[in-house]
């Protein structure tokens, strides 16, 4: 299979612990930022909006707690923004079309280490990127190593995850790099020991935030698989506050707003623009 | 003319200042209510009367309206910069919201209650002064029950909140919006549906009252 889903770093906790992570729906997470909890207490939370999960859902799908890998990306995109039309696709089942009239947010949370040409589906996600027709958000990545580097152990010993590469730059294109915690200015987060992160390329570091994965609430679910639905969400409920906002907009929203004081040792190399901050994204830089 | 464009510019100058007014109201009825009782021999008929049963029966700063926007002042939100943005300065105001309230006797059995507030404003919002007009009547059984039914209405005193200008940037441009609600997930023009717009609680206010003594 050309396509390779992130490693899923799972412990030993029970099936049933890890449903209950899961299992309150309408409901804040434990492992969402405190950003998130307000958004919720003001209802309005991704209406309007289409999040397409690209992902594995299939019999013979990867498994955690026995469920598909996809099963938990789209349960903690629609987690974060409850109210977004939420709808999931076979990773290799052909092109995901956009729907009109709506804001689209591709959820990719997978690396891809074949060349893009002979795949129609990745192809059709980067002209998205490229024309600013979706916000295309992406997983960096499981390595410990800068996007666009060569995997340095395993399977893919040696291979570049070149989906990432050929979003890296496009106008409404969102590589999502983990941190090991939500962040605070008072208690800052480092990034998590198995995350990719931006590197020394400007380009990538235009595109590349970075979230919290909490895998201590999340019943040992770790990976940047995690963070990326996370800022689907986020991408989601913008959306529906600025319904005429194209994808460019809302993607660049997200990037602007990034926060560096909640994060450790701020550096672009590592950290990208930031951690993605729901509450400045929804925010008006001024007002009188 | 000119001495109509003067008493108009006082006027206006005296609605700026809602305290000014309702320390002079308060001054100009004691005045009223003392001195002429005093020289009641002077006065005509109709005005000895007034003077002789007319009764404070309410004074006091602050409404439900008011209370309103002082809860209005607590919290504020970050901007998409990160500057904070309260809303203590746009919800506070230099004089709150104060009342009078008389009741002349006009027979035995019939009052007329009356008053005025002055009202109050703040940067984002206004109360508007407010006249208050009721009767009460009151019956009674033998000497120690009585009944009495008073009715109230109060024209004028709503709160109006004003809007704010959001600039939201490259996503979503100058937005008029609520300020309280600018940096929800609302969509900007629906946090305009949430600005207050509220008449007293208690513009009409009915009461039946049965007292007995005992």
């Amino acid at each position: 299979m050309m396509i390779m889903k992130q490693t899923l770093s799972m412990t030993a906790l029970s099936l049933s612990m890890s449903m209950s992570v899961f299992a309150i729906a309408n409901a804040q997470q434990a492992w969402m930022s405190p950003e998130v909890g307000t958004a919720w207490s003001q209802g309005y939370l991704g209406q309007g909006v289409r999040i397409n999960m690209i992902d594995d859902f299939g019999s013979t799908c990867e498994r955690a707690f026995a469920r598909c890998h996809g099963a938990w990306t789209t349960w903690q995109a629609q987690l974060v923004a409850p109210r977004a039309s939420v709808v999931t696709h076979e990773a290799v089942t052909g092109v995901v079309g956009l729907v009109a009239s709506t804001l689209n947010v591709f959820n990719l949370s997978y690396s891809f280490y074949s060349s893009l040409t002979s795949f129609p589906t990745e192809l059709a996600l980067l002209g998205y990127a490229q024309s600013g027709s979706a916000v295309i958000v992406k997983s960096a990545g499981n390595s410990s190593i800068p996007v666009g580097a060569a995997v340095p152990s395993g399977e893919y010993r040696g291979r570049v995850d070149n989906l990432a590469v050929s979003l890296a730059g496009q106008p409404s294109a969102i590589l999502v790099g983990a941190l090991a915690k939500n962040g605070t200015p008072a208690n800052p987060a480092s990034m998590a020991s198995y995350s990719n992160v931006a590197g020394t390329s400007p380009v990538v570091q235009r595109n590349f935030l970075v979230v919290g994965v909490e895998s201590s609430a999340m019943g040992g679910l770790a990976g940047t698989s995690f963070a990326a639905p996370i800022v689907s969400g986020y991408a989601a409920i913008v959306g529906s506050k600025f319904t005429t906002a194209n994808a460019t907009a809302v993607a660049n929203q997200l990037l602007n707003t990034a926060r560096t004081d909640t994060v450790t040792g701020y550096n672009a190399a590592i950290y990208g623009r930031g951690e993605a901050s729901l509450t400045r994204a929804l925010a008006p830089a001024s007002i009188r | 003319m000119q001495s109509l464009k003067s008493s108009q510019s006082i006027d206006i100058a005296a609605w700026r200042k809602p305290g000014l007014v309702f320390v002079s109201l308060v001054f100009g009825l004691v005045v009223c209510l003392s001195t002429p009782m005093a020289k009641a021999t002077e006065l005509p008929a109709a005005a000895k009367y007034f003077f002789v049963n007319t009764y404070l029966i309410d004074i006091g700063q602050g409404s439900q309206l008011s209370q309103v926007m002082r809860a209005s002042q607590i919290g504020g939100f970050e901007t998409a910069n990160g500057n904070w943005v309260s809303f203590k300065g746009w919800y506070s105001t230099k004089w709150t919201d104060s009342r009078l309230a008389m009741m002349t006797q006009l027979t035995p059995w019939l009052g007329l209650i009356w008053g005025a507030s002055t009202g109050e404003f703040g940067e984002k919002y206004t109360i508007d002064p407010s006249v208050k007009v009721g009767l009460v009547v009151r019956h009674d059984f033998a000497k120690n029950s009585s009944l009495s039914f008073k009715a109230t209405t109060i024209l004028g005193g709503s709160l109006r909140e004003k809007s704010c200008i959001a600039d939201y940037g490259e996503i979503g441009g100058q937005q008029k919006v609520n300020c309280r609600l600018a940096a929800t997930p609302l969509a900007p023009t629906d946090t305009l549906q949430y600005l207050y717009n509220m008449r007293p609680l208690n513009s009409y206010f009915l009461s039946l009252q049965y007292s007995l003594s005992f």
